[in-house]
């Protein structure tokens, strides 16, 4: 049973993570439109409901969890992102960029994780936004 | 490409700025619970976190969707920083070589 539950707040984590990775692709998709055109305003405005959803999702998940180890798994973002790319934008990617992102996601973990919680955890849990 | 590197970088500085006001604002004795939303620091905080989001969606047209996206945890180490000169927080080995990371990994991105 506990382990059960430890499973699903890590699903639950996963899942505030997924929401977040959605805020660029709105943002992409606000890019797409003139600025501060309908089609703009649709998708700026989106970004902020993804981020109240997000932060809504975060204060739960964070319930459970160090927040370096949680902060650690907002790395897991940019695979999120790296299928977006391909599934919605279909932007090719590079074995080279592959790389990249993965020596990235190394660093946002390695520096989440250290002693004591690291990157200044009151710092940064105000914004939601990092 | 290099005005959409230089403008996300600049998003980025906002955003980690951003951060620091509201550190600083949490940091501060405030008479009421809404005082400690209402003022200038976190108001301040969230508008500079608006504007670099403004910023960034400028920055897809040069960089593509996953040029900004990798982008984004620069703010990890302009925090780090930020935070050592003015609250005067502990950078560590580990966060050094987080930030070599990110950095290696940036370099790597964009140079192949």
């Amino acid at each position: 049973m506990k382990k059960k539950s430890v499973l699903g707040n890590f699903l639950f984590l996963q899942i505030a993570v997924l929401v977040y990775s959605l805020d660029t692709v709105c943002a992409k998709f606000a890019s797409q439109n003139a600025f501060l055109s309908p089609g703009y305003i649709f998708f700026f405005g989106l970004e902020f409901v993804v981020l109240g959803i997000y932060a809504l999702l975060w204060q739960q998940a964070i319930k459970h969890f160090q927040l370096s180890i949680a902060y650690a798994n907002k790395a897991m973002g940019l695979l999120w992102s790296m299928l977006w790319s391909h599934l919605i934008f279909r932007q090719g990617i590079t074995t080279a960029k592959v790389i990249g992102v993965l020596l990235v996601m190394a660093g946002v973990i390695v520096m989440n994780m250290g002693e004591g919680g690291a990157n200044s955890k009151e710092t940064q849990e105000g914004g939601g936004k990092l | 490409m290099n005005t959409s590197f230089w403008l996300m970088v600049f998003a980025q500085v906002l955003a980690a700025s951003a951060q620091i006001l509201l550190k600083k604002s949490a940091g501060n004795k405030h008479s009421s619970f809404i005082r400690e939303y209402l003022n200038a620091l976190v108001i301040g905080g969230y508008a500079l976190l608006a504007v670099s989001m403004v910023i960034v969606i400028f920055c897809f047209e040069g960089l593509g969707y996953m040029g900004v996206v990798i982008m984004e945890p620069i703010a990890y180490i302009l925090v780090m920083f930020l935070s050592r000169i003015i609250f005067n927080e502990k950078i560590t080995a580990r966060k050094i070589a987080g930030m070599l990371l990110i950095l290696g990994g940036l370099v790597v991105f964009y140079a192949f």
